[in-house]
């Protein structure tokens, strides 16, 4: 063995201390002129956001009702999580990049803009020309662009911004809004629903396939602001698509606010496969700063044989309350949860699942592979529920956790609530290390310890990151690697 | 409503009566557990974590009598009883209610070491044992208990002896009218010792409302061992919340096994705490649910120390329109190196009301442990009664032979044969619907 190396268990450690020391490259910021609106919440703040936004009565009157609704609670606490008090009336709800009349073509937007996101490795002209991916950015709480929305129009798709859908297809949106996430589910829903500044809208209309990825980038820019986006994607019957969501913040002191609803009704035979890799900068080695991601998800599987989807690759954040969702209502629906959830440095995680299950012969099947390292806390918490109604519904979850230091946590907590007897859950799950065995199998081969320690983690995220789609899980893998920088090579 | 006040009135109220027939050293603790009550200020309900089919706070509502002033019982019991477990052991003793009553000739059936005595008495003799170390103070339930506790049964087995006829303790209830009973059974195997325990509990009277609230508190010191068997064969209408908790030292083992035949609402508390490495703990569940039964085992074990190995099972069949809730915490401590935590939870619906609801979870916070976690719901192999039913075997026989078949890895874990063909059997009767208090049970239609 080479003089200058340590002694291999020295080795390792070194290599999983290193995992803690990755550097957030996301963490730019874009000096872009913004439009924030004071600090504070109110009803006041409320209708401000609703009139800069245009908006009509209908919508108003939600966001009052929600507003008037969340006065009413208090912070969910029950999480694995040691949430710091949040000062709610200290966060601008508002922040708009300003800009002269809308831009008509990509040449009009704001060139630093481009740059954001040329440097987020999403060029939006890129992807337009030659990936033939729809993208819809969202910085800070604005959507800037829609990429190839002409194209999706001749189909009948509709994907655009929230807000502009509020114009434009202000029957559908009043249909669907609110309808699988109420203002009343919980704290953070609630908030969302009172102050959401803008998201993304998707109508897939009856039998159509969209021959695209669509895609949504979020980035909160400004500093003291939240971010409160709100996506609504509606397939119609025998439709399809796949939606992917991919999150970035710049590097900041302060803890930001992320608290952002994503809703999805898929109908008779329709699918939907939604993927996200959320990486929101997560803090530094003390904890200092990052992203709050406090998300509400949840789909409606309303139709018959409808199918959804959830796919995550969580890197970000310093702390992660999310739990993407499935309503199994409409007979032999199918719900799947894929995640990949790693938490490092102080970052904390509480996220899972919950698969409902209404309708008969309802399936649904979730794998979560959590790794932590650092002194980072990982949870996954999950429900699956059967109703006396669903007979012959069937579970499988499977949650494995993997530990890359002596100082971080990984916890289960599944809960399993059958109601059926003819319904079949299955629940498994496993806690460990990286096994001494591996990673002396692979020396003895002549792999350096370095590199063995990111085949093993890339080998056990596999199941999950083939779930993504090709465009992302090159990226979700990057991402992987630079959280457990030096370790994975 | 809210019980706990009534408790807490009733106890202020009747503090002096209380303390006037109980021993000093059961009286110390008083002060403490109210305080904790009080903080509590409301039982846990449904919808609070941990408590998804049980609440506490309906348990202790109803107007139960407690004997503080200890008014005596006629002593017939020992005559007229019959346990489902005969002549498993000499070495017996009973609790009607809370009174404890030894069978005859118990202390010569006992050798020397091992120690079988009525609470009040051993809170004479060894005032300083009579607490567990890491009995948890603030659960409810042994609040509860701690303010209303009066008597109970008390074993040592001493330094180094080993008994291998199981202590039994028969749980006895007989009142005319709706009661609480206050039941503590403090158990202290010490040093290199080993013995067996077991516990049944068996009403007299079916028509009576009834609460047992009972406190099972077990120190095991380094390298001894307890094997603890625990049966529960009550009626409709009795209630039941139980705490088990257990001080593991050093290299100790503990092998318990909870056997549920028949009651009416229980909720069964185990508590498992080390203070030394290399203790090795072993938890067996087994439920057979019918009617409206609602039985919710809640396991908290917290790792603190290394070397450790903890190992559940827990297995429910639940029949008509009863109700099953499993909580398996595993914790494991920073520092809790080479931890070997492994939690199972299987249950059968055989019926379409039936409900269950598990929870097995686990906190980790170490890296050099292995930690696992199973659980499943569903029903009988359809394929497995069709091949049985193809070769002549009646579906009802073939369901029984599957319930058994299914139940019986549960029953491996009893250390003694002729306990386990014992417990066989009567898991076998239950099945057929033809125990002692149940007549009446849908079981039948297995038949």
């Amino acid at each position: 063995m080479n003089q200058d190396n340590t002694r291999p268990e020295n080795q390792s450690e070194d290599i999983i201390k290193g995992a803690t020391s990755g550097e957030y490259k996301y963490g730019f910021v874009s000096d872009i002129d913004t439009d924030i609106i004071p600090v504070g919440l109110s009803e006041d703040v409320v209708r401000l956001i609703s009139a800069k936004k245009g908006e009509p009565e209908w919508l108003l009157d939600f966001r009052l009702k929600a507003y008037r609704h969340w006065l009413t609670l208090e912070m969910p606490r029950w999480a694995h999580l040691d949430i710091p008090e949040i000062d709610f009336q200290a966060i601008s709800y508002y922040a708009e990049p300003r800009k002269k009349e809308g831009p008509k073509s990509l040449d009009e937007v704001d060139p630093q803009l481009l740059d954001t996101f040329n440097r987020l490795g999403i060029s939006l002209e890129e992807q337009k020309q030659l990936s033939g991916m729809a993208v819809d950015a969202v910085l800070d709480s604005v959507s800037v662009h829609t990429t190839n929305k002409e194209k999706l129009a001749k189909m009948g798709i509709i994907f655009c911004s929230i807000s502009e859908a509020v114009k434009d297809y202000p029957d559908l949106v009043r249909k669907y809004l609110g309808s699988v996430v109420s203002y009343r589910d919980n704290f953070f829903a609630a908030l969302n629903s009172a102050v959401f500044s803008d998201g993304s809208f998707v109508y897939i209309p009856k039998g159509v396939r969209c021959p695209m990825e669509l895609s949504t980038y979020f980035r909160i820019n400004a500093a003291g602001t939240g971010q409160f986006e709100r996506t609504l994607i509606v397939a119609d019957d025998d439709a399809y698509v796949s939606y992917l969501e991919g999150c970035t913040a710049p590097q900041r002191d302060e803890n930001q606010l992320h608290a952002a609803i994503v809703e999805i009704v898929v109908e008779d035979r329709a699918e939907v496969k939604y993927s996200t890799v959320q990486n929101w900068y997560a803090g530094d080695a003390e904890g200092r700063g990052g992203i709050f991601n406090f998300v509400t998800k949840r789909g409606l599987c309303r139709g018959d044989y409808s199918k959804l989807s959830w796919t995550q690759v969580e890197t970000g954040s310093a702390i992660t309350w999310k739990y993407p969702s499935c309503v199994l209502k409409g007979e032999g629906s199918v719900g799947e949860f894929y995640s990949v959830a790693v938490t490092n440095n102080r970052q904390q995680a509480d996220t899972g699942t919950k698969m409902i299950h209404i309708g008969r012969n309802t399936r649904s099947t979730i794998v979560s592979k959590g790794i932590s390292a650092g002194h980072s806390e990982n949870a996954y918490r999950g429900l699956v529920k059967v109703v006396p109604a669903a007979s012959g519904a069937r579970n499988y979850t499977q949650c494995d956790s993997l530990l890359l230091s002596d100082t971080c946590g990984a916890h289960t907590f599944p809960y399993i609530d059958v109601q059926n007897d003819t319904a079949i859950v299955e629940h498994e799950a496993t806690t460990s290390k990286i096994s001494e065995d591996q990673i002396f199998y692979c020396n003895q081969r002549g792999i350096p310890t370095e590199e063995a320690v990111g085949l093993i983690v890339n080998g056990y995220a596999k199941e999950v990151m083939n779930k993504l789609p090709m465009e992302f899980a090159v990226e979700a893998q990057k991402l992987l690697q630079i959280t457990l920088e030096n370790s994975v090579g | 409503m809210n019980a706990l006040t009534q408790y807490i009135e009733l106890f202020k109220a009747h503090r002096s009566t209380i303390e006037a027939n109980a021993p000093a050293a059961l009286n110390e603790r008083r002060t403490e557990a109210l305080d904790v009550l009080e903080k509590c200020g409301r039982l846990p309900q449904r919808g609070d974590e941990g408590y998804e089919i049980t609440s506490l706070n309906d348990m202790f509502a109803p107007d139960y009598g407690i004997n503080i002033a200890r008014i005596k019982f006629p002593d017939d019991e020992l005559s007229t009883f019959r346990c489902e477990l005969p002549s498993v052991t000499r070495a017996w003793s009973m609790l009607v209610n809370d009174h404890f009553v030894a069978a005859p000739g118990l202390e010569q059936s006992l050798p020397e070491g091992v120690e079988v005595m009525s609470l009040r008495r051993a809170a004479e003799l060894y005032p300083g044992m009579i607490y567990g170390d890491k009995l948890p103070v603030d659960n409810p339930v042994v609040a509860l208990n701690t303010l209303f506790v009066q008597d109970g049964v008390f074993i040592r087995i001493r330094r180094g002896v080993h008994f291998d006829t199981p202590i039994q303790i028969l749980n006895v209830f007989n009142s005319a009218t709706p009661m609480l009973a206050a039941r503590r059974i403090r158990v202290v195997v010490e040093e290199g010792a080993h013995a067996s325990v077991l516990i049944c509990e068996h009403p007299r009277v079916a028509d009576v409302d009834y609460l047992s609230c009972r406190v099972v508190d077990v120190t095991v010191a380094r390298d001894a061992q307890l094997d603890f068997y625990d049966l529960e064969e009550a009626t409709a209408r009795s209630r039941r919340a139980s705490v088990f908790a257990c001080d593991q030292h050093q290299e100790s083992r503990l092998n318990m096994s909870n056997i549920f035949l028949d009651g009416g609402m229980t909720r069964n508390d185990y508590c498992i705490r080390y203070s030394g490495d290399h203790a090795t703990t072993r938890l067996g569940g087994l439920v057979i649910g019918g009617r409206e039964q609602s039985i919710d085992n809640s396991v908290d074990i917290a790792h603190s120390t290394q070397h450790c190995s903890s190992n559940q099972l827990f297995k429910y069949a639940l029949f008509d329109q009863s109700k099953g809730a499993f909580g398996g915490m595993v914790n494991v401590e920073a520092g809790a190196r080479y931890t070997d935590a492994r939690q199972s939870n299987r249950n059968l619906l055989a019926s379409p009301e039936a409900r269950m609801h598990a929870m097995p979870q686990l906190i980790i916070n170490c890296d050099e442990v292995k930690a696992s976690h199973g659980a499943t719901t569903g029903q009988l192999d359809e394929r497995a009664l069709f091949y049985m039913r193809s070769r002549g075997i009646p579906e009802a026989e073939a369901r029984m032979m599957l319930i058994n078949a299914f139940m019986t890895d549960v029953l491996d874990h009893v250390q003694l044969e002729p306990l386990r063909e014992r417990l066989r059997h009567l898991v076998d009767k239950r099945l057929r619907g033809c125990n002692s208090t149940c007549n009446t049970c849908s079981l039948e239609k297995l038949k």
